[in-house]
Formats: C-alpha cells, sequence, structure tokens
C-alpha cells in the first residue's frame, strides 16, 4: 500500500514500542498521574491484553497510543514508535492521517461510535475514501465484503442501514469492519464486549480471534475471563503502573503478584459451589406463586409479548435465578411482579392473597415485602439527594418511624452495607460504582422486605467488585433470611449464588430447576449455549464452546415451532412445526425440548476451590 | 492468608459533599456583575426616593426641561417640572413589581401545570398541551389591550396580562425536562418503594429542575421588564401619569430634540436592569454546567 510520507512501510515485526510512558492530569494541589512510567511492545499478530479495574488508567493508556488523551493531559515518554517511527514528533494533521488507517479503533459503547444521522455503510466507506483515496463505487464494493467478514448478514442492504437499526451486536461488528477496513497494524480494543450479551460476547470475541491475524491488537478490558480468551500476553495495571505482565496463560497460571491473584480469584469460572443446603422447597408453600403470568405492549397494531405465560414462585429465604440473553423478558417479569408493568394474564399470589390486580394501597401494602434493586448504580440514585435521604426515602413514603428511629435504622443499614455512618450526609457522586450499589441494597432492605428482587446486580461493575457486593447479598441473606429472585445472564454467577435457576427465552420458560442440575446437565440447547458463553479464566483454548449464531428474533414474530429453533444446533424438522411443551427430563429439571440433554457443555470446573 | 487488598472498599471519593456550588464563592464574574448590578438598581429604586425625600409626581412649572445637574435637579427636570432622577427611581420600582409578580405568575402556572403534563399521559396531558399552543398563538399586545379595557389600568390588570400571556413558556420546559427526569432509574427506584406520586413530583423531578427553572426566571425577568415598558409606552401599561418608566418614554418623544435626556436616562435605567437580569441568568446557566458531575463521574460501564 502506498504510504504517505512521515511513515514508511516497517520492516521490522513491532507495531508498538512504547517506554516510559506518563500521563498526567492537573490536579487541585499536585498534577495526578493516571499512567505512571508503563512500557510495552506490540507485535503483528499479537494480542496483548490490558487487565485492570475502572480508574486504572488503562484506557488513558490506549487513548495515548492514538494521541487522544483530552485536553489538560500530558503525555510523555521516553520512546514511543508506531511503526518504527517515532510518534512523538507526529503533529496532529499527520496524526490524522494515521487514526484510522494505520491504527484503527474499536469502542466499549457501539450505540454511540457511530453517527446516529448516517448510513452504517457510508460511514465505514467515507475512511476508505479518506485513506485510501477509493471513489464511492469502489468503497462500496469493499465495505459490502468487510461487512460480509465480519458476519453480518446480507451485507449489501445492511450497507445503507442507520445505526439504530441494527443490534448492539450487529453494530460491534460494523465497528470492528470500520475499524480493519484500512488494513491497520495496529487495532486498539476498549473493553469492545463490556456492553453486550454473553452469548454476543462469546460471537465477538470467536471474530476478534479471527481477524487480528496480520495486525497487533491491544485488547483493554477489566474481565480476566476475556482476556484469556484471546490474548497472548496481558498486562496487568492499577493505578497507572504495570503490577504484572507476561505470557497471558503463564500469568493466569502462576500469577505472581497479589493484585492479580485477586482479579484471578474474582474472575469468572464455574468452581465454587456454595455448601448444599436442604432443599428448602416443598415443605411449605411458595412465598411468591406466578402462574402463566403474562405482560404485553401495545406497538401499532400489534401487541408485543414481552412475558408470554410464565410460572414462578419464590419459597422464603432461597435464592431464584432468572437468566437469558436482553430481550429474553426477565426485567419485564420481575416489574410485572413488582406491579409497575400491569399484568394483562395469569395470576400471582403472594403469601396466599392474590395480588396479581393490586394497586393503591394493596400496591403499597405488598411493596413493603417486595423489593426491587436496579441494575445501574450510576442512575438509581437521585444524584441531589443526600444517602440519609435516600435511605430514609422508603420510610417516609410509608410512614415508618419517628425521626429518631429513621436515624438510627439509616444507620444500621449503613452498617449492614458496610459503609461508614458518617457517609449519610454525601451525595451519590461521592462514592464509587459498588458503594452506590450498597446504598442501593441498602435503600431496598429499609423496609425489611421478605423477597428482594435484584435486576443485574452487578453487571455494571467491576469483577473484583461484582465479588463484593455478591458477599454482600449472601451475608445479608444469611442475616435476615430474605428471599433473592436474581437477574442475570451471567451462569458463573448463577452457579455460584442460586439455589434454582429459570431460564427465559423470548418471554417464555425453557428451563427451570435446580442451580446444581441445570448448570452442570442443561436440558436445553439454549441454556447449554449461554452456560457456553461465559469466558472463564481457566479456559486455556481447548473447551468446547457452543457459539450461538445470531441474535433473539423478534418477540413481534416470533418463529414457528420451538423458538429458538432458527438458532439450535441440533435443530430438527419436527422443532419448526410443533412448539415443545415444558416437560420434566430424567435430571429431575423441567425443559421446553424434545430432545433434551443432547447437547453437553464443558464447565472447566476446577477443583481447587472444592476444598 | 490476608484478604487480597482489592476486597478492601474503596476510600469515599473527596468530592461530591451537599452541594455548595451556589454559594457565591463559586459564582461566574459575570454572575457576580449581573447580581451587584441587581442589587444596587434595587437599593436605589428602594432606599434612595427616602433619602432624596423629592416627590415624583410634584410638578413645578417654572423649573421645567431643566437640564442635568442644572436649577437643582440632579438629572434634570421633565416638561412638567419633575424631577427626573425621582421619577426614574419611582418608575423602576413600579417596573420591577411589575416584572417580578408577572414573572412569579408565570412560573407558577407554567411549573404546575408543566408537571402535570409530563406525570399524567392520555387526556390531561393532551389538554394543557393544547392550551399552551393556544395561549402561545394569541396576539398579546390586542389581549394587553382588551384587559385594560375591561380591567381598567392598574398594576394587577396589568401582571395578571403579562403572566397570564408567558407561562406557556415555563409549561414548555418544565413538561421537556419533567419528562426526562420521570425517566430516570431513581424514579423508577422511587416508585418502586412505594413513594406517592406527589412526593416524587416534588422530592425528585421539582428539584432536578430548579437549575434550568432559576435560568428560566433571570431572563423571563427581562423580557418581563421590557414588555412592560413597551406596554406602558404604549399607553395600555402603567395609569398615565404614574411614574413608569414606558410612561416616561412615551412622554419624552415630543422634547426628543430640546430635551434628549428626557429619553436617554429613563431608557439607560431600562437597559441596566435587563442586563443585571440577563446577567444574572447567564451567569446561573454557566454556574450549572460547571457544577454538574463531570463525565469522570460515572464508571467506564453502561
Amino acid at each position: 500500500m502506498n504510504r504517505e510520507k512521515g511513515m514508511t512501510t516497517p520492516n521490522t515485526q513491532q507495531v508498538i514500542r512504547v517506554e516510559d510512558l506518563v500521563i498526567e492530569f492537573p490536579g487541585e494541589d499536585a498534577p495526578s498521574r493516571v499512567v505512571d512510567g508503563v512500557s510495552l511492545t506490540l507485535d503483528r499478530g499479537e494480542t496483548l491484553g490490558v487487565v485492570g479495574e475502572s480508574g486504572s488508567g488503562k484506557t488513558m493508556l490506549s487513548l495515548a497510543l492514538m494521541a487522544l488523551v483530552p485536553k489538560p493531559g500530558r503525555v510523555q515518554s521516553s520512546r514511543m514508535e508506531l511503526l518504527g517511527n517515532d510518534a512523538r514528533a507526529l503533529d496532529e494533521s499527520q496524526w490524522c492521517r494515521i487514526r484510522g488507517r494505520d491504527v484503527g479503533m474499536i469502542f466499549q459503547n457501539p450505540m454511540t461510535g457511530f453517527n446516529p444521522v448516517r448510513t452504517i455503510g457510508r460511514q465505514i466507506s467515507q475512511s476508505l475514501q479518506r485513506h485510501a483515496g477509493m471513489g464511492f463505487n469502489e468503497a462500496r464494493e469493499r465495505v459490502i465484503s468487510a461487512l460480509r467478514d465480519v458476519g453480518i448478514p446480507s451485507p449489501e442492504q445492511r450497507f445503507n442501514a442507520y445505526p439504530h437499526e441494527m443490534s448492539g451486536g450487529q453494530l460491534q461488528r460494523a465497528m470492528i469492519a470500520l475499524a480493519m477496513i484500512n488494513r491497520p497494524a495496529v487495532l486498539l480494543a476498549d473493553e469492545p464486549t463490556t456492553a453486550l450479551d454473553a452469548t454476543v460476547q462469546a460471537q465477538i470475541l470467536e471474530l476478534m480471534r479471527a481477524r487480528v491475524e496480520n495486525c497487533g491488537l491491544v485488547l483493554v478490558t477489566h474481565d480476566l475471563g476475556v482476556a484469556a480468551q484471546i490474548c497472548d500476553r496481558i498486562m496487568v495495571v492499577r493505578h497507572g503502573r504495570i503490577v504484572e505482565a507476561g505470557d497471558c496463560a503463564e500469568v493466569l497460571r502462576a500469577p505472581q503478584h497479589e493484585y492479580t491473584r485477586a482479579l484471578l480469584e474474582a474472575a469468572p469460572r464455574f468452581t465454587r459451589r456454595r455448601l448444599m443446603q436442604a432443599p428448602r422447597v416443598a415443605s411449605t408453600p411458595p412465598l411468591l406463586e406466578g402462574r402463566n403470568l403474562r405482560v404485553s405492549f401495545p406497538v401499532g397494531k400489534r401487541k408485543l409479548h414481552a412475558v408470554d405465560g410464565v410460572d414462578l414462585d419464590i419459597w422464603p429465604g432461597e435464592t431464584v435465578a432468572l437468566v437469558g440473553e436482553s430481550g429474553s423478558g426477565k426485567s419485564t417479569t420481575a416489574l410485572g411482579l413488582m406491579g409497575v408493568h400491569p399484568l394483562q394474564g395469569g395470576e400471582l399470589r403472594f403469601a396466599g392473597d392474590d395480588v396479581t390486580h393490586a394497586s393503591g394501597e394493596r400496591l403499597k401494602r405488598l411493596r413493603r415485602d417486595l423489593q426491587m434493586v436496579l441494575q445501574n448504580p450510576y442512575g438509581s440514585l437521585d444524584p441531589r439527594w443526600s444517602v440519609r435521604r435516600i435511605l430514609t426515602e422508603p420510610l417516609h413514603a410509608h410512614g415508618v418511624g419517628s425521626r429518631a428511629s429513621r436515624e438510627a435504622r439509616a444507620r444500621e443499614l449503613m452498617d449492614q452495607v458496610q459503609l461508614p455512618a458518617e457517609a449519610l450526609d454525601r451525595l451519590p457522586s461521592s462514592f464509587s460504582g459498588g458503594q452506590r450499589q450498597r446504598i442501593s441494597i441498602a435503600r431496598a432492605l429499609a423496609l425489611s422486605p421478605r423477597i428482594l428482587i435484584a435486576d443485574e446486580p452487578v453487571s455494571a461493575l467491576d469483577v473484583s467488585i461484582q465479588a463484593q457486593i455478591i458477599r454482600l447479598l449472601m451475608d445479608i441473606q444469611t442475616r435476615t433470611g430474605v428471599a433473592y429472585m436474581i437477574i442475570s445472564h451471567d451462569l458463573a454467577l448463577v452457579h455460584e449464588i442460586a439455589d434454582r435457576v429459570i431460564v427465559l427465552y423470548l418471554g417464555r420458560v425453557v428451563e427451570q430447576g435446580t442451580a446444581q442440575a441445570v448448570i452442570s446437565a442443561p436440558q436445553h440447547p439454549y441454556t447449554a449455549a449461554l452456560i457456553s458463553a461465559v469466558p472463564v479464566v481457566d479456559d486455556d483454548g481447548t473447551r468446547t464452546r457452543i457459539v450461538l449464531g445470531g441474535e433473539p428474533p423478534s418477540p413481534l414474530k416470533p418463529p414457528s415451532g420451538c423458538p429458538f429453533h432458527p438458532r439450535c444446533p441440533i435443530a430438527r424438522e419436527r422443532c419448526s412445526e410443533e412448539r415443545p411443551p415444558l416437560a420434566k427430563t430424567p435430571g429431575g429439571s423441567l425443559a421446553a425440548c424434545f430432545y433434551p440433554g443432547e447437547v453437553e457443555v464443558d464447565l472447566r470446573l476446577s477443583d481447587v476451590a472444592e476444598a | 492468608m490476608s484478604a487480597p487488598e482489592t476486597l478492601a472498599i474503596e476510600p469515599l471519593q473527596t468530592h461530591g459533599l451537599p452541594p455548595s456550588r451556589w454559594s457565591p464563592r463559586h459564582w461566574p464574574t459575570g454572575l457576580r456583575l449581573g447580581a451587584a448590578l441587581g442589587l444596587a438598581l434595587l437599593c436605589a429604586s428602594a432606599l434612595l426616593p427616602v433619602v432624596l425625600s423629592v416627590d415624583p409626581m410634584v410638578t413645578d412649572l417654572g423649573r421645567r426641561l431643566a437640564a442635568p445637574g442644572q436649577q437643582g435637579f440632579i438629572l434634570g427636570s421633565d416638561q412638567l417640572g419633575r424631577d427626573i432622577l425621582a421619577r426614574i427611581l419611582a418608575g423602576l420600582s413600579w417596573s420591577l413589581a411589575v416584572a417580578g409578580t408577572a414573572t412569579a405568575l408565570a412560573a407558577l402556572i407554567g411549573v404546575v401545570l408543566g408537571l402535570l403534563a409530563a406525570d399524567r399521559p392520555g387526556l390531561l396531558r393532551t389538554l394543557i398541551n393544547q392550551l399552551v399552543d393556544m395561549v402561545l398563538s394569541f396576539p398579546g399586545l390586542v389581549i394587553a389591550i382588551v384587559v385594560i379595557a375591561v380591567l381598567g389600568h392598574g398594576f394587577w390588570p396589568l401582571v395578571l396580562t403579562l403572566g397570564v400571556l408567558s407561562w406557556p413558556v415555563f409549561a414548555r420546559v418544565v413538561y421537556a425536562e419533567a419528562r426526562s427526569v420521570l425517566a430516570q432509574d431513581y424514579v423508577l427506584a422511587a416508585r418502586l418503594l412505594g413513594t406517592s406520586r406527589m412526593r416524587v413530583l416534588l422530592g425528585h423531578v421539582l428539584p432536578g429542575l430548579t437549575p434550568s427553572l432559576m435560568v428560566m426566571l433571570a431572563f423571563h425577568f427581562a423580557d418581563m421588564m421590557i414588555a412592560e415598558s413597551a406596554l406602558s409606552f404604549l399607553g395600555v401599561g402603567a395609569p398615565l401619569g404614574t411614574a413608569s418608566l414606558g410612561n416616561m418614554l412615551s412622554e419624552s418623544r415630543q422634547y426628543l430634540f430640546v430635551a434628549p435626556y428626557m429619553m436617554l436616562l429613563p431608557a439607560a435605567a431600562i437597559v441596566l436592569a435587563v442586563v443585571a437580569a440577563n446577567l444574572i441568568g447567564d451567569g446561573l446557566a454557566a454556574a450549572d454546567r460547571r457544577g454538574r458531575p463531570s463525565a469522570h463521574d460515572g464508571g467506564d460501564k453502561t
């Protein structure tokens, strides 16, 4: 390819060489160093994982490689070479020619990475037209073939699609196509799969692994499991410094630094099982009993059945997990139980009382026993309210207690979620994501509910923080005997904490049973695929994986027969004609499949933690 | 083994103490200037007449059309020999009172209807939004003339006219912003806790609107000042003879070439008051932008 002056065709394998990189931001007293003395190299065809928690400086590090560190930030290094040239000497106009041509970038959120008012095809071809000087027609050809390469179906039509017409997974594929279109020597990917479902994450990782042959990939992530999937080397960063670097398999097998060990400890894997408890089911009647629950929304003249006949029981003190991809109706089910979305059908009983159409005072009374924690700790606390006011809001709403007793309750709740009571006067902005989720949990516990629904309580948090929050939830359950319904797409987490699992697909239950049975021997191929999509750290590349094709179909036009059959690896003719009922399987769990138990999963259960 | 260090709970961040961003220490320069100017005008209109003890209504035909500084008038006298300084101060307090009350009235109607429209989808929302469109399409001046014709000149007819014609501005903004606040997770969380609608609106939504409301109040006040002067200038505002800035402008027309200060001085007073209000509005908007939690505040996920 014809390179402009300033960048010669590299004759080395090495595409990046950085020594002693320092990034500073002016602070109130002293400048704060977000990256402090990091050195790294990257070869062609190699994948380097930069692993760290929020605030470790990993994103700044990747921005520095494209000279995109935002304004008051200062970047210094003793050496910074890109394709064998000194990158420090480049000015902004030269960088403009390099970005997108020699260095491609994949961002975390594909939804905001594209301009919403221009078609995908146009935005990708623009990069070709600008950097390679192609005409529109020639560029169009190339873009269509690139879209095909990243697995976007019917790329000729998708070329003219606007970003809002595509799903998150498709957009992330398009983003990869855009980043790769000029065959860059370096590809930077900042949390490329964090915003995606586990099943789609598995697809995207697979794709990235396949597409990097001729360039170097820097993968920035907080999830060691993701890094373990595709990286050759990893670099663990903390507070802007490298704490450990080396061969990926080596580091994961024998981490030297304590911090790496802690991260590894927190990473998803199917090992630790809770102590088997005596089954709490059957002996008593369920606390919450849902039969054939339905929630639908009008879409134009049609109805979208988000929850389509779900049976669901919660016994006192147990943990039920509701799992499925986004769009499977998990959250809608929860909001249906909470009375936010009215139930259009079925029957809901709480402690024997019919609460199907509860409203007004009855609904309010139900909420003293049935509470919910929302997914996003950044959005669910009013930024203008002090923690004290947040924690006492439910008490005020239900007219509980006196001023003094409410204050005492707030302190007690802070203690329960292990936050200092002195922090009661602070605003949510002084807390980290994990701390905010603690406050959110404390607020939901204020009325001492008997059931707590938690909608993806940890998915917005760093992996290491996730472990803390989960431990907290378990502690609280042990102390108060509250029952949980945990909504999650993370099967490793579910395996660790749940007593029973309910798997939803397109608003219907496809499998249900004890966590032990469902996860170690899934009967439905969809469950097997969800389990297989979890990026476990113990994966040395030999783990057999079931990567689902495509994404869930629209519930507006569900497929005929078994709704899962278009994506099912074992679908046969019968599956497209007849809908399988939820039936008892030999293992004891219920599954809606004609051929239960045919797909097996490789959990990579490691025995270490069993002791 | 000791607990891994990552599992220690992170320290609290130092920012995020209860807000002090409205305290004068953090005010932008424009806001300081505007506040100082506004305060000065307010004090002058309230205190100076007491100090000067000159009646703005007393005529003295023997000393008419005196230039500023002559015949004992600091800022001159008008065609009837009334003290211009005293009239400007009296006119200023009249204008400030009319504009302030009209703004408060418009804000009250607008906030209540805007919140209701945002909170109650369906018939009520449609009705309110239709009403907003209807009022916006009224020709303001014609309405003002009709109201004055029916109710007569005076403080309250003027305030009512201005307030009732201008509330849709507030309703529109409050409606749009309240809807976006109502869509926030913390409002859903409040509903899940069992918080009543009224508590949600007053506790979560209204405080969320405060910054925009303060900015709007300041700009609206400036608009009302100008509208009041314009109506008085046209003879449908302040009662004839009342010391009002608009009336003074109106009277000065015939003496424009003989005594230009009769026009320039009240005009300058209007300009100063409007500039003060606008500076305050701009300053509040800037303080609000600066005080908003920065992008760093959210984690790097979602």
